[in-house]
């Protein structure tokens, strides 16, 4: 339903703080690539399938919804109205792959997937003095920055050696990404850690950090990796065995025992505030000890020689972690490349070819095995993560509208329309301030900085969503918090207003008619221009008459944000001037906000 | 003043055969006995308190520390110089001095003692705050069935978020975003929701997904809760001063009677987080100064549920992940010590005024009924009336029991 764009063009025109991605696809110049393979025969294998099943797939995503979409999937933010008009203004052939490559190569792609890889790898927990979570995402987003294939990252993270950080206080945002059980307090050396000689001072080398998150639970560390890189809960077998699951309990030890011998000293002993510096190294005999010295199973996984997954021994191995990364990653491993492709699919697509994506065990059934087959062996031959992004957003099935096709069942079977994809917290929250461009107003009200405000906000959005950042859920799991959160909260609710620079002090201020204020207030807040019938509804709603709601002088409720509020009280608020902010609160608390679609 | 033989013989007798036979039959699936518990209130003492320092204090031992035991109205049971006020009570508590487990990192034992499950990434357990009001449903569908005060609990794994902590940080405050914001009145709010209930329904008709239904309801929900009268027990001004004295100053005391507020009003299960056991250094002054907060606050909640008669139908639990070594440290602290432990529980219909279970003279080990969370957990469920070996299908498949295997104390299921 093509609409008249002109109001919005005008509107971006006198637009200012263009968010950083605003522009960035428009600015890159691509020299022809190499010819790789398309996602053509993904899209034929697919197509079968659904032939077979009869299935009829949703029609094509328009390009707006399409922009949206690739945004948050691939740099986790939504674009700007500058960002969407260009693209849809845009008619040279190809812009879909385009604007896939410009994101994959900005700095945001490489700071958002190094946050999803660091939940997926380290969980939510902080893990204590000895885990430097900035260091290990430093590290993570230098390996995405710089293009490095899939096999020598994960190489680099099982074979880590050096220093885990520069110690000193940790930093504040990783403070505020996780979910914390208790305050931190100062901690005091582990009785296990030997009363060797100090370790000279080594280069950070961030890596380390995985190691050290299960240092105590080498069990752990063992089933993330099986998880992680090969898809494989071989946990299960922790604590029995299974009948009918290829891995016994003695498999799950020597998998474990592969990780036994590495060791760690510290720099500082005795109790300290902050981070402990500790080098990370492979010691000649297993290292297990500590509180759970006493524990009967780490003294088994100690004694077990060490092997891989398929019996593979490395008990003669120089080190076996070396071993084990080796033939991880080499493109016979049947897991290595599957792992990922089932995890990126299940991500982008809202349901890997198997489910839970991490759980790829032999009795677990694949749907449409032939397509993650062709996807594995494509990815194998380079393990390049941005040429697979590029392919599978290149897909049909990626590129389906979330509609429901008319006549046919809604749910959707083999990936037959775009999923639903509630956003995370962090996602939410970027999206909210950059929708209503509430942070220079934040900075001019003074007090705490913009930093600081963030975090807090942060902080209060990631304890309440309540949310396993390890897993790609796909059912809805909202909970009551978030819901208040959401309708009554701070952000949201001075985010509407119309503070100096935010948006609807932009909406309201730009010369035309209520119609054309909708249309730029919901490209604002849905990337995508509303419908006549959108149009009619909004601007009658602001039109319709209202008694004024009056402000609640009284009330002591705490509010982060009520500085905001100094900075229009010289305007009188009217009953039209609210109207427009319940328009954009009920965009934003709306399914189109709220979900990735 | 001895016990006639007869009757001796007749009461070990049955003590026995009610050790012995009481989780077999549960086990059996045999029909589970009357709930005597309405609802559960954990106050966890996170960091991991000193047994040896609290409740299991060890007169002569070579760690045995600067404080005193005291005698308390239960005859044979004493306690440390510092609960005084417990001491008055101990009719209501029993102490279990026999726990023992095997994790002795806090993350993982605050998982494990509120699971009853080692963590393990590939499944997330239930803990029993979650399948506590899952069981008991809600007393008051307005309210939520498990609220976590100062502290985040465990959450409801694969039970689902609807049976996971509402987290409340400031006990002293209404919960987070439950008023409308200051510029917003009913009727602004009222108009909102229609503009938006119109909005949802476009894109609810476009896309036909289950997720936008699910959606609502939990927005629904939470607007009950923002307008419901239930919402002044999270009101602690409603509290008469007497009883906030009672209770003490702190935090952590405001949170105990805010659990108490919070069941009468028909919350299941409420856990109040007690932060700062975690005493490697400067284990006495800390741990004086924990106890100066909890002997009052704990007290009070007791008198409190004892009042309203909600005592015998609440159960109380008092614990943290593990305790701490027997022997000091070289900065006047005690390290983690899962080995054993003591816990405490009162009310919910269990037989207070005793102490299970018994540690070496110098505290290093048990020597008398060891106890395991699992246990504890395993008691919890049948007081509010589940077998604690039913089983439960997880997203994996795997059926895996509540308890993971617990027995029911029998000498507290009186």
């Amino acid at each position: 339903m093509p609409y008249d764009d002109r109001s919005l063009v005008e509107f971006s025109g006198v637009r200012h703080g263009t968010v950083g991605l605003a522009v960035v696809w428009l600015c890159s110049a691509w020299a022809a690539s190499p010819r790789d393979p398309g996602p053509a025969d993904v899209d034929r294998l697919l197509r079968a399938r659904w032939q077979k099943e009869h299935v009829t797939p949703s029609p094509k995503v328009d390009d707006a919804r399409f922009l949206r979409r690739v945004y948050l999937d691939l740099v986790g933010t939504v674009p700007s109205t500058d960002a969407t008009l260009a693209f849809l203004a845009d008619a040279a052939p190809g812009k879909r792959d385009r604007v896939v490559r410009a994101l994959l190569d900005s700095p945001r792609f490489a700071v958002h997937w190094a946050h999803y890889w660091e939940g997926v790898l380290l969980g939510r927990e902080m893990g204590g003095d000895r885990v430097d979570r900035a260091a290990f995402r430093d590290w993570l987003r230098g390996r995405l920055e710089q293009d490095a294939p899939w096999d020598q990252v994960v190489r680099a993270l099982v074979t880590a050696t050096g220093q885990n950080s520069k110690g000193g206080k940790r930093r504040d945002d990783e403070e505020a990404s996780f979910m914390m059980v208790g305050k931190m307090a100062p901690t005091p050396a582990a009785p296990d850690e030997s009363p060797q000689a100090v370790p000279a001072e080594q280069p950070v080398n961030g890596a380390v950090n995985w190691y050290l998150r299960y240092a105590d639970a080498p069990a752990d560390l063992a089933g993330n990796a099986s998880r992680a890189f090969l898809g494989i809960r071989i946990q299960c077998a922790q604590c029995h065995d299974h009948p009918t699951e290829s891995w016994k309990q003695e498999d799950f030890r020597r998998f474990t025992a592969c990780f036994a011998r590495i060791r760690r000293q510290p720099l500082e002993k005795g109790p300290i505030m902050g981070l402990r510096r500790i080098v990370v190294d492979d010691a000649k005999r297993p290292q297990f000890g500590g509180p759970n010295a006493m524990n009967a199973e780490l003294a088994e996984i100690a004694r077990a020689p060490p092997a891989a997954l398929d019996g593979t021994s490395f008990a003669e191995a120089n080190s076996p972690r070396e071993a084990l990364a080796a033939w991880m990653t080499q493109p016979k491993n049947p897991w290595f490349a599957r792992a990922l492709v089932n995890r990126l699919w299940g991500h982008l697509l809202g349901r890997g070819f198997v489910e839970p994506v991490d759980d790829m065990r032999p009795s677990n059934p694949v749907t449409a095995p032939e397509v993650l087959e062709a996807l594995a062996q494509d990815f194998a031959k380079d393990y390049d993560l941005k040429r697979l992004f590029r392919r599978l957003c290149a897909t049909q099935a990626y590129q389906l509208s979330s509609d429901a096709v008319t006549g046919q069942p809604a749910e959707a079977k083999l990936w037959s329309r775009y999923p639903l994809k509630p956003l995370g917290p962090d996602d939410l929250l970027e999206a909210i301030v950059a929708v209503t461009h509430i942070a220079p107003a934040i900075e001019l009200a003074g007090g705490d900085n913009l930093d600081k405000v963030r975090l807090a906000l942060r902080r209060q959005f990631v304890n309440t969503f309540d949310v396993d950042e390890d897993s790609d859920r796909v059912d809805f799991e909202g909970t009551i918090p978030q819901a208040l959160m959401l309708q009554n909260g701070s952000l949201v609710n001075h985010g509407v207003t119309a503070v100096p620079e935010a948006t609807l002090k932009a909406v309201l201020d730009a010369p035309g008619t209520d119609e054309e204020k909708m249309k730029i207030l919901v490209m604002r807040a849905w990337g995508r221009s509303p419908t006549p019938s959108e149009v009619q509804r909004l601007v009658a709603f602001v039109n319709a008459p209202h008694p004024l709601s009056p402000f609640r002088k009284d009330d002591k409720t705490p509010d982060p944000l009520g500085r905001l509020q100094k900075l229009t009280q010289g305007e009188k608020p009217t009953p039209k001037s609210q109207a427009y902010e319940d328009v954009f609160w009920a965009l934003l608390n709306s399914s189109e906000f709220t979900f990735n679609h | 003043m001895s016990l006639p033989r007869r009757d001796f013989l007749q009461w070990t007798l049955q003590g026995a055969l009610c050790a012995a036979f009481a989780p077999w039959g549960a086990a059996r699936g045999a029909p589970a006995p009357a709930p005597k518990a309405r609802a559960c209130i954990l106050l966890w003492m996170n960091g991991g308190p000193s047994q040896m320092d609290t409740w299991d204090l060890k007169p002569g031992a070579p760690g045995a520390g600067r404080f005193k035991p005291i005698a308390t109205r239960v005859p044979g049971l004493s306690i440390c110089e510092h609960l005084p006020l417990l001491a008055e009570r101990a009719q209501h508590l029993a102490v279990l001095r026999g726990m023992t487990s095997s994790e002795g990192n806090h993350q993982r034992a605050h998982y494990f003692v509120h699971t009853g499950y080692a963590p393990n990434p590939t499944l997330q357990h239930p803990s029993l705050g979650a399948y506590v009001s899952q069981e008991l449903g809600a007393a008051n569908p307005e309210l939520p069935n498990f609220i976590s005060i100062k502290g985040a609990s465990v959450g409801a794994g694969f039970l689902g978020v609807q049976n996971g902590p509402f987290i409340i940080q400031d006990p002293k405050r209404p919960p987070l975003n439950v008023t409308l914001p200051k510029m917003v009145d009913d009727t602004r709010f009222l108009r909102r929701r229609a503009l938006l209930d119109a909005l949802e329904g476009d894109f609810a008709a476009r896309t036909r997904d289950d997720k936008i239904s699910a959606k609502h309801k939990v927005r629904d929900q939470s607007i009950r809760l923002m307008q419901s009268p239930q919402l002044p027990a999270f009101d602690l001004s409603l509290e008469p001063a007497t009883t906030l004295a009672a209770y003490g100053d702190s935090d952590f005391a405001k949170g105990c009677l805010l659990a108490r507020r919070l069941v009468e009003a028909g919350v299941r299960f409420v856990e109040v987080v007690l932060d700062g056991w975690d005493t490697h250094v400067d284990n006495f002054g800390r741990t004086q100064a924990l106890m100066a907060t909890l002997d009052p606050a704990l007290s009070a909640l007791l008198d409190d549920l004892a009042a309203r008669e909600l005592l015998d139908s609440t159960l109380v639990l008092c614990m943290g992940e593990f305790g701490r070594t027997p022997a000091l440290n070289g900065n006047e602290g005690r390290d983690h010590f899962p080995q054993a432990w003591s816990a405490v529980l009162a009310g919910g219909g269990i037989r207070g005024g005793q102490c299970l279970g018994a540690t070496a003279p110098d505290g290093s080990r048990v020597v008398e009924r060891p106890t395991k969370v699992q246990d504890v957990l395993a008691t919890a469920a049948t007081l509010v009336g589940m077998d604690p070996a039913k089983t439960f299908d997880t997203p994996v498949g795997r059926p895996i029991s509540l308890t993971d295997g617990g027995k029911p104390i029998a000498e507290l299921l009186a």
